[in-house]
């Protein structure tokens, strides 16, 4: 009786610390697994769950960011918290960039399979927008890529999104380091390519968890 | 008199020079007083000495003179300098104004139709506009999907690591206190909108406005833009916030449940953790095109 109540708690337990079937940015074509470890790194489920993280934290800091941007309209512009948000957002878009070069690297390493290509090109993407509800505009960007199977092509889009954000960033650091307010116009740009990349991000992780 | 009998007995040059230690002390001790009037009264215990050396007088008092203008002249230069220092001061102290002044802030439904006088509650307590109802509301939503997000990197690292129930409840809990404020900021500016009769030329503006050339121009999701047209090409600035409301009602029903799971250490479902990432986008994205359009006829 003893044994079997172990045993059931034991269970009970693993299934409290189960991992949840985690998608939110780009997650999780399982293509690289070998060559990922060859470049020594666990795997590239690693990769792009820590690139993922990395990248809800920075946007998180970014939401921060716009958010001292609305109190500056009545309590004036605070350039030292808005300056460690802007230097942890940062720190963690070149992380996400550093995980998804990575996982570049590693897909250059590899052919992917004609079967998982086809898969890709014959998904029916439209249907998934419908089933979910999602934002067609976005799906666009991202069936643009990967209707023709370019796995590596939307990565290398991120990548360059994220180039595009970090140099955004590093102006806007600079600017609050020499105290001065950073532009309107600067914020919203950079909350609107965050808020479409991460959407992009999470719209793949939809399409390849349907085609795996 | 005691001066006379102690000046018999000194030389002329030490007259003079105590003359000048004494000045230069009164100088030194009180510079700022300095004028002509003042130093005669100084000069009074000095009297027997000025008659027993008439000499001395001339020189004394040319001196003194010669020294008055002098600091007069410091004092005239001194002012101007006060005056360069204050006007350098007044310059430093607008750059520091400019520095800290606000940003034309706009992150959802800011700078909607005005409703002074009405929107006396916000969520500090203070009273103010309906400027600020709608500021804090938005900083309120900001902090709640920023707290979102990190709910969604905790469970993406729940792959690995597992779930978080700590760490995941009290992002949570953050996270549903900041969205019921946020509601409670647009419910207050809604209140106060059902009080007054919004002007007509301001309901044919948004009428009349090109929301696809401003989607066009500024690059914005036409999708998400056609549910803030769908509202505010009416003019019904009053259902686009009702909208707003009710979306962040759902949100906080979804928040609510995912809170319940977590404190019984239940792992959220990954579908109810979509839904609640998409919503919360769809509205943070839709409350920024509202403010756009809004600044649009500020």
């Amino acid at each position: 009786m003893k044994k079997i109540l172990g045993l059931i708690i034991v269970i009970g337990f693993l299934f409290a610390v189960s991992p949840l079937d985690a998608a939110w940015f780009g997650n999780d074509p399982r293509l690289c697994l070998a060559c990922a470890k060859s470049t020594g790194i666990v795997s590239s489920d690693d990769v792009i769950m820590e690139g993922a993280s990395a990248f809800l934290q920075s946007y998180a800091n970014i939401l921060l960011l716009l958010n001292e941007s609305e109190l500056s309209s009545k309590y004036g512009f605070n350039f030292s918290s808005s300056g460690a948000i802007v230097d942890l957002a940062l720190t963690k878009l070149s992380e996400a960039k550093k995980n998804h070069l990575s996982y570049l690297q590693c897909l250059e390493q590899i052919t992917i399979s004609k079967d998982y290509i086809d898969a890709l090109m014959g998904f029916d993407y439209k249907a998934l927008v419908i089933k979910r509800n999602l934002d067609p505009y976005v799906m666009d960007k991202v069936t643009f890529f990967l209707k023709k199977g370019d796995i590596k092509g939307f990565f290398y889009e991120s990548v360059n999104r994220m180039e595009e954000l970090r140099l955004i960033l590093i102006a806007i650091d600079g600017n609050i380091k020499n105290s001065i307010i950073p532009d309107m116009e600067t914020l919203r740009s950079l909350y609107q390519k965050y808020s479409e990349l991460m959407t992009m991000g999470y719209y793949s992780s939809l399409v390849f968890s349907g085609v795996k | 008199m005691r001066g006379v009998s102690i000046c018999r007995t000194v030389p002329e040059d030490h007259v003079l020079n105590t003359f000048r230690h004494g000045y230069s002390r009164m100088m030194k001790f009180f510079p700022i007083f300095v004028d002509k009037k003042r130093i005669l009264i100084y000069i009074i215990p000095f009297r027997g000495y000025v008659k027993q050396y008439g000499r001395n007088v001339i020189n004394s008092t040319a001196f003194f003179e010669s020294q008055i203008r002098t600091k007069q002249e410091q004092v005239r230069s001194k002012t101007l300098e006060d005056k360069m220092k204050k006007s350098l001061g007044l310059i430093i102290l607008i750059g520091l104004l400019f520095a800290i002044s606000p940003l034309d802030a706009a992150w959802f439904g800011n700078d909607t139709y005005p409703c002074p006088g009405c929107a006396k509650i916000s969520t500090t307590g203070a009273i103010g506009s309906s400027d600020d109802v709608i500021m804090e509301g938005a900083s309120a939503f900001l902090q709640s999907y920023a707290q979102v997000l990190l709910l969604l990197n905790e469970s993406e690292l729940s792959s690995k690591y597992g779930f978080n129930f700590s760490s995941s409840g009290a992002i949570v809990d953050l996270a549903l206190t900041k969205l019921i404020e946020a509601k409670k900021n647009h419910l207050s500016y809604l209140q106060c909108l059902e009080q007054i009769t919004i002007s007509k030329d301001y309901i044919g503006a948004l009428m009349g406005f090109d929301y696809k050339a401003l989607s066009a121009k500024r690059n914005l999701d036409p999708c998400v833009m056609d549910k803030v047209a769908f509202f505010l090409k009416k003019g019904d600035i009053k259902g686009f916030f009702y909208e707003s409301v009710n979306r962040m009602e759902e949100l906080r029903i979804i928040l609510e449940a995912i809170n319940g799971n977590i404190k019984n250490s239940i792992i959220p479902e990954m579908e109810t953790l979509r839904s609640l990432y998409q919503k919360y986008s769809e509205l943070m994205t839709m409350g920024y095109y509202s403010s756009l359009v809004f600044a649009e006829f500020k």
